[in-house]
C-alpha cells in the first residue's frame, strides 16, 4: 500500500475513534442524567439495575449507526426526513442537557444566583462551542475520556461510608417501578445517534479520504459501550452512597444528582471537583449533540449552508430552553428525555436509508 | 521613461532604465562605475555601504580591467556576460539575469550587477558586506546545559548556523520574497524526505501571496503563514536558537528564517512545542519530565488562580476553612473596593510592572521591578488599598508565568488569565468550567498548517512518547506525526 494512501487511513481511522469515543462520552452522560433525574425517582436505588437497559440499546444504535455511515450515500426525501428527524432527536438531547447542567449549577454550585443568568452562560457556552464546529467539540471529548473515569474514581473516594443496603436495588421498590424505569433509561442511548453521521472532519476531506473504509462494527460498539457502563457505574456509586430517604426527599433534581459526601474540608474540595465534572460531562453533552444537530440538519437540508442552518439550530434550541424555563422549569425536559427512544428506535430500523458516504 | 522589463543589448539604455527606477542622481549612495572590459565597455551597479567594496575592486573590477584589450572582440555581444563570468570575475555566488526587477531586487539586497555592451544579460554577484551583529547568547530562551547561541539579523548567518549543525543532503534552502513593493527575503529550509513536500509548497504560497506593501519581521511572517488570527494561542513555533530550530527539521517541520529578524518559525506546530525547551532534550528524561511536570503547574496557576480565587470568595467559601475565610474576610473588608476590581487592578499593575521593566534600559529594569514589586506592594497592603491574600494571589500567578517557556504563549495566557478572572467574578467554578470547555474546543479545532493543533492528544496521531512528558530515548524513534513515514515507523 501506497505510505500516502496508510497515511491517509490511519488518520480517517483516528477520526472515527474520535467520534465513537464522544459518542460514549456523550451516551454515558446521558445514562447518569437520566438515571438521577428520571430513573431514580421511580426505582431509588434501583435506578443503576434500570440504566442496564441502556447498553444495549446504546450497542444497537452504535451498529446501526455504523451500517448507515457505511452504506453509499442517498440524498431521496426519505433519508432527507431521517436526517431531520435525526437533527431533531440530538437537539432534543442538547436542550435536555442544558436543562440538567442549570439545574444542577442551581442547586450545588450557584444557589443564590438567578436561573437566567446560569442558562444565558450555559447557552452562551454551548454556542462558542458550536461555532468551532463539531470536530473541536469531538477532539475536546477525545482528549477528556477519561474525565468519566475519573468521575467514578472520585465518587469511590467519598465511598467511606457506603451503604450495603444499596446493593440490594429492589430493596424499597417494587418490580413495576422497576420497569418504568428500565423503559426510561432506554432514551439514554438517544446521543449514540450521532455515530450516524461522519466525523466532521470527512467533510473538507478529500475524496481518498471519504473512499477510505468505515472501521468494524466492533469498533464502535466497545466504545460506546464503555462510556455507557461508566455512567451506570457512577449510579451505581450513587445508588450505595445516598439513603432512600435522602432520594426520597431530594424533590430537585440537581440535588439528585449531587453525590453526598461528608462535611470535612477535604471533602468539600471533593464534592466541588465531582460537581465541576458532572458539569463539564454535561456541558460537553449539550455542545457535541448540538454541533451534531447541525450536521444532521445541514445534511438534510443542504440549501440551507452550515452556518444558516447552525444559527437555525441554536435559535431553535434558545427559543425552546428560555420558553420552556419560563413557563414550566426544566423540568419538562426531563419527562421528553426518555421519548427520544422513539425516533432512535426509528432511525434505528431505517439505518439503510441514512448512508452517508461520497457515491 | 517607461520601465523596461528586460535588459537590452544597450548598455547606456539599460543604465538609463536602472538609474531611473534607482532615482539617480537624486539617489547619492547608488553606485555606477563604467570601465572598459577587454574589447568592449562595462558597468558595475550597486548600492554604496550594502556591498564589500574592497571584493569588488579585487575580485570584478582589478580582472575585468586587466584584461587585454582585444579579450573578447571575437564573442558575440549576447555571450559576453557569460564571457566575463568565465574569465574575468572571480566571485563563487554569481549568476546570470536578464529581467530588471529581479536585477534591482538582487542590487537593493546588497548583491552587484555586472553590465556589458551589446548584451541583454547582467551577471549577478554575491558580495555582501555590510556590518552586523556577531553571534550571540539568546535573550529569551535561556538553558542551563544547552548551547548558548542564537540567530543574528543576518538571514545568511542564520543558514550557516543552521548547516552548521544539520550537516545533511537532504537539507534544502529555498528564497521566497514576502511583502508586495518593499519585499522581505525569507529562506524555507526543510529535510527534503522528511517533511511533507506539500507543507512546504502551502508555506510558500502563503509567504508569496503576501499583497500587503511590507512584512519587515519574522513576526509579521508568522502572522501571514497562520491558520487562526483570531486565536489567542500562536500556531506557529519562534525559536531565537539554532540549535531548536535544527530539531524542527529533524522531525518533519518547515523553517522560516526572515532577513533582518534573529528568530526562526517552525510549522506546523502543536501546542506542546509550546511547553518544550532546548534544555529538555539535554538533560535525563527523568530531570527534564520532572521540570515539564513543575512548568505545567505553573501555567495553571498563573491562568486560573486569580479567576479561582475570586470564584471562592464570591461563590464557594465552603471550600476554605472557617478560620482562614474569617481572615480573608477581616483583611478585605478594609479594602474600599469590590473584589473583581482589586484583582483586576493589581493583575493589570502586574503586568505594567513587567512591562517597564522590560523595557527599561539595561540594570534600570532589574531595579524598576525591586522598587515597584516590593516597595509598592508592601505601601498598598499597609494602606489598605489591596488585601494581602490577592497579593500573594497575583504574585503566585506571576510567577507561574514567566515559567511559560514561549514568549508568545504566555501573552496569549496573560488574556486567558484575565478572561478566566472575569469568569470566576461572574459565575464562579461554573463560569469557569463553561469558558474552559468553550476555549478548549476552540483550541482544538484549531489548525498550524493544516495539521491539528492539539495533536497527538486529539486526534489522535502516532508519536513520540514526548509531547506531555517525556520518555526514555529508546521510545522516541518515530517521526511526528505531520513527517513523512520513515521506514522504522
Amino acid at each position: 500500500m501506497p505510505e500516502d494512501q496508510r497515511t491517509i487511513e490511519n488518520r480517517v481511522r483516528a477520526s472515527w475513534r474520535v467520534r465513537a469515543c464522544t459518542a460514549g462520552l456523550c451516551t454515558g452522560a446521558q445514562v447518569f442524567l437520566l438515571g438521577t433525574g428520571a430513573a431514580m425517582p421511580l426505582a431509588l436505588n434501583g435506578a443503576w439495575i434500570a440504566s442496564l437497559c441502556a447498553l444495549p440499546a446504546a450497542a444497537l444504535v452504535a451498529l446501526c449507526g455504523r451500517r448507515a455511515c457505511a452504506a453509499p450515500r442517498r440524498d431521496g426525501p426519505l433519508s432527507r426526513a431521517l436526517f431531520l428527524l435525526l437533527g431533531a432527536t440530538l437537539l432534543l438531547c442538547a436542550v435536555f442537557a442544558l436543562a440538567s447542567l442549570v439545574n444542577l449549577a442551581g442547586e450545588t454550585l450557584l444557589v443564590q444566583a438567578r436561573a437566567a443568568w446560569i442558562a444565558a452562560y450555559a447557552l452562551a457556552a454551548c454556542a462558542l462551542c458550536a461555532c468551532f464546529g463539531g470536530a473541536g467539540v469531538g477532539r475536546l471529548c477525545f482528549s477528556l475520556r477519561w474525565m468519566m473515569p475519573l468521575l467514578l474514581g472520585l465518587a469511590a473516594l467519598t465511598q467511606r461510608e457506603a451503604r450495603i443496603e444499596g446493593l440490594f436495588p429492589l430493596l424499597g421498590t417494587g418490580g413495576r417501578p422497576l420497569l418504568a424505569a428500565c423503559a426510561c433509561m432506554l432514551g439514554a442511548s438517544a446521543p449514540a445517534l450521532l455515530l450516524m453521521l461522519p466525523p466532521p472532519e470527512l467533510r473538507e476531506a478529500g475524496e481518498a479520504a471519504r473512499a477510505c473504509p468505515v472501521p468494524g462494527a466492533g469498533f464502535f460498539v466497545v466504545r460506546v459501550l464503555a462510556g455507557a457502563a461508566v455512567g451506570v457505574l457512577l449510579l451505581f456509586a450513587a445508588s450505595v452512597c445516598i439513603t432512600y430517604e435522602a432520594i426520597e426527599a431530594s424533590g430537585e433534581w440537581g440535588v439528585r444528582l449531587h453525590i453526598v459526601a461528608d462535611t470535612q474540608a477535604h471533602e468539600g474540595v471533593t464534592q466541588t471537583l465531582l460537581t465541576v465534572l458532572e458539569l463539564t460531562a454535561t456541558e460537553l453533552l449539550a455542545a457535541a449533540t448540538l454541533s451534531a444537530a447541525e450536521q444532521a440538519i445541514v445534511r438534510a437540508l443542504p440549501a440551507a449552508g452550515r452556518h444558516r442552518a447552525g444559527l437555525a439550530a441554536l435559535v431553535l434550541l434558545l427559543a425552546a430552553a428560555l420558553s420552556a424555563m419560563t413557563v414550566n422549569g426544566f423540568v419538562w425536559a426531563l419527562y421528553a428525555a426518555p421519548l427520544l427512544f422513539a425516533p432512535a428506535l426509528v432511525l434505528a430500523l431505517c439505518h439503510g436509508r441514512l448512508g452517508d458516504r461520497a457515491p | 521613461m517607461e520601465d523596461a522589463v528586460t535588459l537590452t543589448p544597450s548598455l547606456a539604455r539599460n543604465l538609463a532604465v536602472l538609474s531611473a527606477r534607482l532615482h539617480v542622481p537624486q539617489n547619492a549612495d547608488v553606485l555606477i562605475r563604467r570601465f572598459q572590459s577587454g574589447a568592449f565597455a562595462s558597468a558595475v551597479v550597486a548600492i554604496d555601504g550594502m556591498v564589500n567594496s574592497q571584493r569588488i575592486d579585487e575580485n570584478i573590477l582589478k580582472p575585468c580591467m586587466d584584461l587585454p584589450r582585444s579579450a573578447g572582440a571575437d564573442v558575440a555581444g549576447a555571450a559576453r556576460a557569460a564571457f566575463l563570468m568565465e574569465n574575468a570575475v572571480s566571485v563563487i555566488a554569481a549568476k546570470r539575469k536578464d529581467n530588471v526587477d529581479e536585477i534591482l531586487s538582487d542590487v537593493l539586497g546588497g548583491q552587484c550587477a555586472l553590465l556589458c555592451e551589446g548584451c541583454a544579460q547582467a551577471v549577478v554577484m554575491d558580495v555582501r558586506g555590510y556590518d552586523k551583529r556577531t553571534i550571540g547568547k539568546p535573550e529569551v530562551e535561556h538553558v542551563v546545559l544547552g548551547p548558548h547561541e542564537s540567530f543574528s539579523e543576518s538571514l545568511r548567518t542564520n543558514i550557516t548556523l543552521l548547516r552548521r549543525i544539520v550537516q545533511r543532503e537532504e537539507l534544502v534552502t529555498q528564497f521566497v520574497s514576502a511583502g508586495g513593493k518593499m519585499k522581505t527575503r525569507c529562506a524555507l529550509l526543510y529535510l527534503r524526505g522528511t517533511a511533507q513536500e506539500a507543507m512546504v509548497e502551502k508555506l510558500r504560497a502563503r509567504i508569496e501571496s503576501c499583497d500587503y506593501d511590507f512584512a519587515l519581521t519574522s513576526g509579521e511572517v508568522e502572522q501571514l503563514i497562520e491558520d487562526s488570527p483570531l486565536s489567542l494561542i500562536p500556531s506557529a513555533i519562534r525559536t531565537e536558537r539554532p540549535d531548536r530550530a535544527a530539531s524542527f527539521l529533524a522531525e518533519g517541520q518547515v523553517v522560516v528564517l526572515t532577513e533582518g529578524s534573529p528568530a526562526a518559525i517552525g510549522a506546523p506546530a502543536t501546542i506542546f512545542h509550546h511547553l518544550h525547551t532546548s534544555d529538555d532534550a539535554s538533560m535525563r528524561w527523568q530531570y527534564s519530565t520532572y521540570l515539564r511536570v513543575i512548568r505545567l503547574i505553573g501555567m495553571l496557576i498563573h491562568v486560573f488562580l486569580p479567576g479561582l480565587s475570586l470564584a471562592v470568595l464570591r461563590f464557594h467559601q465552603e471550600l476554605l476553612s472557617p478560620m482562614l475565610l474569617t481572615s480573608v474576610y477581616e483583611t478585605s473588608s478594609r479594602v474600599p473596593i469590590p473584589v473583581y476590581l482589586e484583582a483586576l487592578l493589581m493583575t493589570l499593575a502586574f503586568d505594567l510592572i513587567n512591562e517597564a521593566g522590560l523595557r527599561a534600559p539595561g540594570a534600570m529594569g532589574n531595579a524598576l521591578g525591586i522598587v515597584s514589586g516590593l516597595i509598592l506592594g508592601q505601601s498598598a497592603v499597609s494602606a489598605d488599598i489591596v488585601s494581602p491574600l490577592l497579593l500573594i494571589v497575583v504574585a503566585a500567578s506571576g510567577l507561574g508565568g514567566f515559567c511559560v517557556p514561549s514568549y508568545a504563549l504566555s501573552i496569549g495566557l496573560k488574556i486567558v488569565q484575565l478572561l478566566f478572572l472575569t469568569a470566576g467574578a461572574l459565575g464562579g467554578l461554573y463560569a469557569m468550567s463553561l469558558l474552559l470547555i468553550a476555549l478548549l474546543c476552540a483550541m482544538c479545532a484549531m489548525q498550524s498548517t493544516g495539521s491539528p493543533l492539539c495533536a497527538p492528544l486529539t486526534p489522535p496521531r502516532r508519536a513520540n512518547r514526548d509531547f506531555l512528558l517525556r520518555l526514555p530515548m529508546r521510545y522516541q524513534k518515530a517521526r511526528a506525526f505531520f513527517a513523512r513515514r520513515s521506514k522504522d515507523d
